[in-house]
């Protein structure tokens, strides 16, 4: 009876929605987060640069024959010490540069697109 | 100061000549160092670089010396790991050589002056002769030791060596520019 229910009112609302147009705007029109990956190998980060929107996730793999962590500039944020096949993943609320605190050299940059 | 400048550019040249006179110009095909040969020098460059590291951590009370020295000796074992790791998947012992031996004792005199600084002057000796060490390998890698590796596994793990020195280079780099 429960599950009738349940089928009965899904039917209704896919209805309302056909006749009424957008059940709920605001979700359908918004775009999903989505993660952007940035591979750490031969001593660098690839892409250099990623371009991600506001709650998006960025994934670090790190497939290089040593270790590496990422640390954002001013120290807000930093991944632990990643080895190979170690992955770590963060959702940036700004664009910040980070490096290697391990190897100072190696730099990369996230850009979090203003809405 | 300038005798240890000197010394680390006459043992570094020695180490690339002793290289390159092993490599036949007239027949580049023949290699002079064999795969067991490539082996052991690999792993012995790597080591006296965790050897420096060691003196370093030991003598040395300055961040940028100390944090340059912990990632040359994770760095350096890593890469004896994995050479130590492939030569025993490929039954290969590596092999002494006149290469390894004159590597060795440059490394002994390195570290007896290396042992009798303190302070800055450590610390000035220690990255003039990361710099330099590092340019002398890193030729020695490029030009000799991945052309005469048999093995495309060794010579794979030797490409792969090459960001890691590179980049180790630049960061000495770096970190000389504190002692001028």
């Amino acid at each position: 009876m429960t599950q009738r229910l349940i089928k009965w009112s899904s039917a209704g609302a896919v209805i309302a929605c056909l006749l009424f147009g957008s059940c709920n705007t605001s979700s359908s029109n918004a775009v999903k987060p989505k993660t952007d990956t940035v591979v750490i190998d031969q001593m660098k980060f690839t892409p250099a640069v990623v371009t991600i929107n506001k709650g998006d996730t960025v994934l670090f793999i790190n497939n290089d024959i040593v270790a590496h962590n990422a640390t954002e500039v001013n120290k807000t944020w930093a991944s632990p010490t990643l080895n190979n096949g170690d992955s770590w993943k963060i959702v940036p609320d700004k664009s910040a540069g980070y490096f290697c605190s391990i190897h100072i050299v190696m730099t990369g940059k996230i850009v979090v697109k203003e809405e | 100061m300038k005798t240890i400048k000197t010394f680390t550019i006459a043992a570094c040249s020695m180490f690339i000549i002793m290289l390159l006179s092993s490599t036949d110009t007239t027949a580049q095909k023949t290699p002079q160092l064999t795969d067991p040969e490539i082996a052991s020098v690999t792993v012995t460059a790597n080591q006296i670089d965790v050897d420096y590291a060691l003196i370093a951590e030991k003598k040395s009370q300055n961040a940028d010396i100390l944090r340059f020295a912990k990632t040359m000796k994770d760095d350096h074992n890593a890469v004896i790991a994995m050479a130590v790791n492939l030569a025993r998947k490929l039954g290969v012992t590596p092999k002494t050589n006149s290469v390894t031996q004159s590597l060795l004792d440059g490394a002994k005199t390195m570290k007896k002056t290396l042992n009798s600084k303190s302070g800055k002057a450590f610390n000035k000796a220690y990255i003039d002769n990361e710099v330099a060490y590092h340019e002398s390998v890193i030729g020695a890698v490029e030009n000799v030791l991945i052309p005469e590796s048999q093995n495309a596994e060794l010579k794979g793990l030797l490409v792969k060596v090459l960001p890691t020195l590179k980049t180790h280079l630049e960061h000495a780099k770096m970190v000389q520019k504190e002692f001028k």
